[in-house]
């Protein structure tokens, strides 16, 4: 499994209801089990197979110190963030998937599933994301 | 590994450009690369967007802070005067759902 962007989110930036700047985005966690359908998963209540363990709440984190930037150099627009952690925590996640959290899983709109590449577990310790160099979203 | 030799092989590695850092021999070799090394990749690319990452915290430059609170307030300002083309927007598309299908949800 690759990683998706969800074909509503694309459409949602680009009429400007999902905007990086001022919504609650959130990562969340998800097992092996959980297969992003590119088309078809629009909103939070399509998400199956969210991770369950100590120290990770349903729903995911919230991203922190957003950052819409531009980069002049590479000639593109980038999403960022802090990097997430769940301190204490016994997680098994293959995947993440970033949303915009309105509070109720039926109109959170998805933005987009981030592949582990395999399972990634944490047992009684902390459970991190590294965002990736390029950042989380990167337009070019 | 001296700082001089992580700086040298990060510069390197930045230089490929970065269709060549997002393909996948680019992914690998960075994958490869020690991770001081990496850091000082990550570094690099970060500071073009007028940050660098502190314990995994971004932490803006002050050219950069002051340049995204412009940008929000532009940004706040644009935003305000979009409500009235909006409405016009939904009222127009409404005006001609009535027009051409009779449709009586004005």
């Amino acid at each position: 499994m690759a990683d998706v962007i969800f074909n509503s989110f694309k459409a949602k930036m680009m009429d400007g209801s999902i905007d990086l700047d001022t919504d609650t985005i959130k990562v969340a966690l998800v097992t092996s089990s959980y297969t992003p359908d590119q088309d078809a998963h629009v909103f939070f209540s399509s998400v199956t197979n969210e991770v369950s363990g100590t120290g990770y709440t349903a729903g995911g984190a919230t991203l922190a110190n957003k950052a819409v930037t531009q980069d002049n150099t590479d000639n593109e627009g980038v999403f960022d963030a802090d990097d997430v952690s769940w301190t204490s925590s016994t997680i098994t996640a293959r995947g993440a998937v970033v949303y915009k959290s309105t509070g109720t899983a039926s109109t959170s709109p998805l933005i987009c599933y981030i592949d582990f590449g395999a399972d990634k577990v944490s047992t009684n310790g902390t459970f991190s994301i590294q965002w990736n160099t390029e950042g989380i979203l990167n337009l070019n | 590994m001296e700082k001089k030799e992580i700086k040298s092989l990060a510069e390197a590695f930045c230089a490929k450009g970065k269709s060549y850092r997002k393909s996948e021999e680019g992914v690998a070799e960075f994958n490869a690369l020690a991770q001081p090394v990496q850091a000082k990749v990550r570094e690099i690319v970060e500071a073009n967007r007028g940050f660098r990452r502190v314990n995994g915290s971004l932490e803006f430059t002050e050219e950069a802070l002051k340049a995204q609170i412009e940008r929000l307030e532009v940004k706040k300002a644009d935003m305000e005067a979009r409500l009235p083309v909006l409405e016009n927007k939904i009222s127009d598309l409404k005006d001609e759902l009535a027009e051409r299908f009779g449709d009586n949800n004005k």
